[in-house]
């Protein structure tokens, strides 16, 4: 085995380790989630808030289409096609940052209640707050693998940080995909 | 002075308090540009985390991740050489050895201060009536046991497990030493964040901190939610970090039902920390917000229901009990064949009986809600889920027994703890079902039976585990033994006092003796009882602090070891030297047999491969 | 393994097509009163997408990493 194979070896045992830390982590954290959502339920039962729903199916478009460029990003890095990578990810974090004012900015300004009118108020600035600090905290994450990139940093064998910056992003999404319906949809004014 | 700042925990410590203070300072520099006054409570919850994130920059902990966010290549954590010397242990060391030292120090620490708060309120329990501390401190004191003395078992399995796992599967570290040492050092500010809730008001919820009452209680309350926040996020993180290294770092050879029992504790122990310590991070940080912005979850006015928050809380404080038994239980298994010369009884059934037990735990949250007005058609399936933990415990009992069967037992030190273990988990584990089941638990809930109950079950699975392991692998982390009489000593001062204290627990609790309560009617007839279990505590208090005596003492002057001390056939003591190196093992290993063949003619464990060419 | 990688890009457009569908599907449920278990279905279709087409949950049972 010769030095640089051996060095590539080496690197792909740590990234088996690395992925499953990053999936012990996302399983983890899903528990938050988990008992936000058994909070909503608990808490209004078949009562939803009053939300804009238009609002909500544009933001849930901007994450939905956010996930579908970090996936992008991720496929362009491994093809070695870095332009397309840097391009991709520019634009999911762009997205993200969207996603963010639109729920910050707007919804927390248009919602009828504010967090301590209420349990609606508690369970919606619950709920959207503690996704927002992961969408804030996964656009930072972004923000730092761009930077990198840009100092061309990652190559089609070696991208780890491409790709859990990626996972962490779409779970990022998983989240919305469940508090979506559970916030805007289910359940009678 | 620099000599002094050249300890990381110094420069921690002052990282904590200018980050506290910039807490502070932020929030009401904030409040003011709003036009608003001072208010401590937010300016002193935003310091303390503040606090602990200052204490983190200040001993290095975010170096390596800021440089890689930076795009800067750090060294490999296998090619690093710290100096040797004790003053590794003071800092940001990487070597899972030394960080379960640090474990266990801390862990021991915290044993120390919690269990004079016991001995404290046990003092004012003697006689009726309030003779020397006040009602609220009395209650700050009951909270402050409670949850210190979770912290310190946490800091103590987290001990147990990052010293011996990686050593005993054969592996050169853990799979993430950077985050290991972050876990500890994150542990650290969080339990100062912890006892600075003394000083800031106290708190007289007890450990669990139920609403409505945690709502209303002084601002220490806010303290202890921010310490178990961050102590949870340390139990997570370091769980997060065992499961990866028991999976992914085993010596070539060793499949999973090669894997010794404690890796297998391990494992078990750490599924449970890693999901369910969520839980308690977001109900109390509920409780914090609906203190902190009125948000509602638990007011009934507003709408919200306390009970919610007891579903939360003891889907992960029920759980916490099996992290804190499992590994405990797992060290009876690994030593006692040792200690027996003979094969454990039935490995399988034990290494499953370990995954059984945490995954049955995560159903049965509900049987400490049994009174609290919570839906009645849940009382009879958690009284089911809860009484069929009893099976999987009950495999390792008969394990246990039938490996010591007709065994050439060797009453050594650590083999006395693990024969009192097993007796003090015994009756901690009988002392259960009457509590699970919802006939009787109507009438001892909250009760001093369930204190005596749970006492058992701590001290048999954690407490005499973790002493049995410090006696074993003492040598190996200084090349020194721990004196022999003075262990003895410390035993049989524990082991009748332990039982004296639990018993007389439990009789005043069949009686009625509430729990949590400073002063009780005299015409209970309780002070005598009282007055024992308080002097039983002592005795405890006594034997620990000669255990604490031996091991500072045989650091330096106990009896030098260097070859296989107990004759065990795990690697760490027949391949490693005493003490152990850095890196471990110097050599690649490989598995051949199965771990527990003691007394079997030609039974193979391991072997040493050769030093591969060119490495 | 050129061609491959030139299928993940377009699996990529797919999946995401797949996402939107569903979204619409379920704004459309939602909004008029359908039971909540199709919601909760087309919510867990959605994450099964992501979880196996975006995050590769596959990857994390192979032994040794590859990209």
């Amino acid at each position: 085995m010769t030095a640089p194979e051996a060095a590539l070896t080496t690197y792909r045992q740590k990234l088996a380790n690395n992925r499953l830390g990053l999936w012990l982590f996302i399983l983890s954290d899903s528990f938050v989630f988990a008992a936000l959502l058994v909070t909503r339920f608990y808490l209004l039962g078949d009562k939803r808030p009053h939300l804009e729903q238009e609002l909500g199916l544009i933001v849930t478009s901007v994450l939905l289409i956010s996930s579908f460029f970090a996936n992008r990003a991720e496929v362009q890095i491994s093809k070695g096609n870095r332009k397309g990578f840097l391009t991709s990810i520019l634009i999911t974090m762009l997205l993200g940052i969207a996603f963010l004012v639109g729920v910050v900015g707007f919804e927390w300004r248009l919602a009828p209640f504010g967090p301590a009118d209420g349990v609606e108020g508690a369970v919606f600035f619950m709920m959207t707050g503690m996704h927002a600090f992961h969408v804030l905290t996964g656009v930072i994450f972004l923000l730092i693998v761009f930077r990198n990139g840009l100092k061309g940093h990652y190559s089609p064998e070696k991208h780890w940080a491409v790709e859990a910056a990626a996972n962490y992003w779409h779970f990022v999404d998983v989240v919305w995909i469940f508090f979506y319906p559970a916030l805007y949809l289910i359940g009678s004014l | 002075m620099k000599g002094i700042f050249s300890y990381g925990i110094v420069r921690g410590l002052i990282g904590q308090i200018v980050g506290w203070a910039a807490g502070i300072g932020l929030v009401t520099g904030i409040r003011a540009l709003m036009g608003l006054a001072y208010k401590a409570e937010p300016a002193w919850v935003v310091g303390a985390a503040f606090g602990v994130i200052g204490f983190l920059i200040g001993i290095g902990a975010f170096r390596d991740w800021f440089a890689w966010a930076k795009g800067e290549e750090t060294p490999d954590p296998e090619e690093i050489q710290e100096e040797p010397g004790v003053k590794r242990y003071f800092g940001f060391s990487l070597d899972h050895k030394v960080i379960g030292v640090q474990y266990a120090f801390l862990s021991l620490f915290l044993l120390v201060v919690g269990g004079s708060f016991a001995l404290i309120f046990r003092v004012e329990l003697v006689q009726t009536g309030m003779q020397w501390v006040s009602l609220n401190f009395f209650n700050t004191l009951i909270g402050m046991h409670g949850m210190t003395l979770i912290v310190s078992i946490l800091m103590g399995i987290s001990a147990m497990s990052n010293y011996a796992v990686p050593l005993l599967i054969g592996a050169r570290d853990m799979a993430f030493p950077r985050l290991n040492a972050f876990s500890f050092w994150l542990a650290v500010p969080a339990s100062l964040v912890l006892v600075s809730a003394i000083f800031t008001g106290g708190f007289d919820t007890g450990w669990t901190g139920y609403p409505p009452l945690s709502l209303r209680a002084p601002m220490g309350m806010q303290m202890f939610f921010v310490a178990v926040f961050f102590a949870g996020w340390s139990s997570i993180l370091g769980a997060l970090n065992l499961i990866v290294t028991i999976l992914r770092m085993r010596a070539p050879g060793m499949n999973m039902f090669r894997m010794p029992i404690f890796a297998w504790a391990t494992l078990a122990t750490s599924i449970i920390a890693l999901t369910a310590t969520q839980l308690i991070g977001t109900s109390f940080q509920m409780v914090s917000f609906e203190r902190l912005f009125g948000m509602g979850f638990f007011d009934a006015t507003k709408g919200g229901n306390p009970i919610l928050f007891q579903h939360l809380f003891w889907f992960y404080s029920h759980p916490a009990v099996y992290i804190f038994v499992l590994p405990g239980l797992g060290i009876i298994s690994e030593l006692l064949p040792v200690f027996v010369r003979k094969p454990l009884f039935g490995y399988k059934w034990v290494a499953m009986s370990s995954l059984g037990i945490a995954l049955v735990g995560f159903l049965v949250w509900a049987h400490h809600m049994f009174t609290s007005g919570m839906e009645e058609y849940l009382r009879v399936p958690f009284m089911y889920s809860t009484l069929l933990v009893a099976v999987p415990t009950g495999i390792k009992f008969f394990s246990w027994v039938a490996t010591m069967w007709m065994g050439r037992i060797r009453f050594q030190v650590p083999m006395l703890f693990l024969i009192g273990a097993i007796i003090v988990f015994l009756i901690g584990g009988l002392s259960g079902p009457p509590l699970g089941t919802v006939s009787t638990n109507l009438h001892m809930h909250d009760s001093y039976f369930v204190v005596g109950h749970f006492h058992a079950t701590m001290f048999g699975g954690f407490i005499f585990p973790l002493f049995a392991a410090v006696y074993y692998w003492y040598p190996k982390v200084t090349g020194r033994k721990m004196n022999d009489l003075l262990g003895k000593i410390h035993f049989y001062l524990l082991t009748p006092g332990f039982l004296i204290m639990s018993f007389g627990q439990m009789q005043v609790g069949l009686l009625g003796m509430r729990r949590r309560i400073a002063d009780y009617d005299p015409a209970q007839g309780f002070e005598t009882a009282h007055l024992i279990i308080t002097i039983a505590g002592f005795m405890v208090a006594l034997s620990v602090l000669i255990f604490l005596i031996n091991m500072f003492v045989s650091a330096k002057r106990g009896e030098v070891v260097t070859e296989n001390v107990w004759q065990s056939r795990s690697p760490e003591w027949t391949v490693l030297p005493t003490p152990a190196p850095m890196h471990n093992y110097p050599q690649p290993i490989r598995v051949v047999g199965d771990p527990y063949d003691y007394g079997l003619k030609g039974a193979r464990y391991v072997e040493v491969l050769p030093q591969q060419a060119g490495d | 393994m050129q061609s491959t990688k030139i299928d993940e890009l377009k699996r990529g457009v797919l999946v995401f097509l797949g996402l939107a569908v569903l979204t619409v599907v379920e704004y459309y449920l939602g909004t008029h009163e359908a039971a909540p278990i199709f919601l909760w279905v087309v919510a867990l279709l959605k994450a099964g997408l992501v979880l196996v087409y975006f995050m590769h949950i596959g990857r994390v049972f192979r032994s040794e990493g590859e990209h």
